[in-house]
């Protein structure tokens, strides 16, 4: 079925689409075990939105090889192809990861950190963070969600992509 | 009265300048042979990834991304089809390019 607006052909929506996808953490060296990994997404025309939900069971929590590479998701139903530096636009909600301790606050963060969803590499998702007493914004990295506490992520966004 | 569920790739396109392969995988019920629904889970395929040092690591083309299940032969053939030396040159490039200053 094709949505038309106006009265020309290229004015048509001909694609729309719902379905799954699978949120997959880049660079664990273990086998977290998960309350919930959901992912769901609509695609109309060009735009897709999705949504992403990863939720850590305690009793295994993700470890990572390396904890100072980029905080990265696999799994995007399709590729992005949007602009800015991101590609993509939306919102995050969090709990428990860790900021905190010598350890976690380069850049100054604290549990009131901001995350914000984008899109690298085509079909990667990272978080960008930015919070008080920060000056700019940096992708996260894995140590914030490395071996600790059974954290929470939910995101979603639009980004625009090839098909 | 027979239902049935099936799973099968009913969409692969090639995507982008860096020919990702993209994958619609659908899963199929059928009642004695009538389809009843049809739902979709996606994922994308790229060239390859960069270790600790830049080095190019080709996709090794094992698993879908469920890091369970293993990719078809079908899959398999058309990846090593479209990620010729020099996509997988331009899609190392573009990772390097878009590494964090």
């Amino acid at each position: 079925m094709a949505i038309f607006f106006g009265t020309e052909t290229t004015d048509s929506l001909d694609s729309y689409e719902e379905g799954s996808w699978t949120p997959s953490m880049d660079g664990l060296s273990n086998t977290p075990q998960y309350y919930n990994l959901v992912g769901k997404y609509t695609k109309i025309g060009n735009q897709v939105k999705a949504h992403g939900f990863i939720q850590i069971n305690g009793s295994t929590k993700p470890q990572f090889s390396s904890l100072t590479d980029i905080f990265k998701i696999s799994g995007l139903p399709f590729t992005c192809n949007g602009e800015g530096y991101f590609g993509a636009s939306g919102q995050t909600k969090w709990a428990q990861l860790d900021w905190r301790g010598n350890d976690k606050g380069d850049y100054g963060h604290n549990e009131d950190t901001v995350l914000q969803a984008g899109i690298t590499n085509s079909t990667k998702t990272v978080f960008n963070t930015c919070g008080p007493a920060v000056y700019y914004c940096a992708q996260s990295i894995n140590r914030a969600f490395h071996n600790n506490y059974a954290w929470w992520i939910d995101w979603e966004f639009w980004y625009k992509t090839n098909s | 009265m027979a239902l049935t569920e099936t799973t099968e790739y009913d969409k692969i396109e090639i995507v982008g300048d860096y020919k990702h392969v993209q994958i619609r995988k659908a899963t199929v019920i059928k009642k004695d042979g009538v389809e009843l629904t049809r739902t979709f889970m996606r994922f994308v395929l790229d060239p390859g990834t960069l270790d600790a040092s830049d080095n190019f690591i080709d996709n090794p083309l094992t698993k879908e991304i469920d890091g369970v299940t293993d990719l078809t032969d079908e899959v398999k053939t058309i990846c090593n089809a479209v990620w010729t030396t020099d996509i997988k040159a331009a899609w190392k490039a573009k990772l390097i390019a878009d590494k964090p200053a």
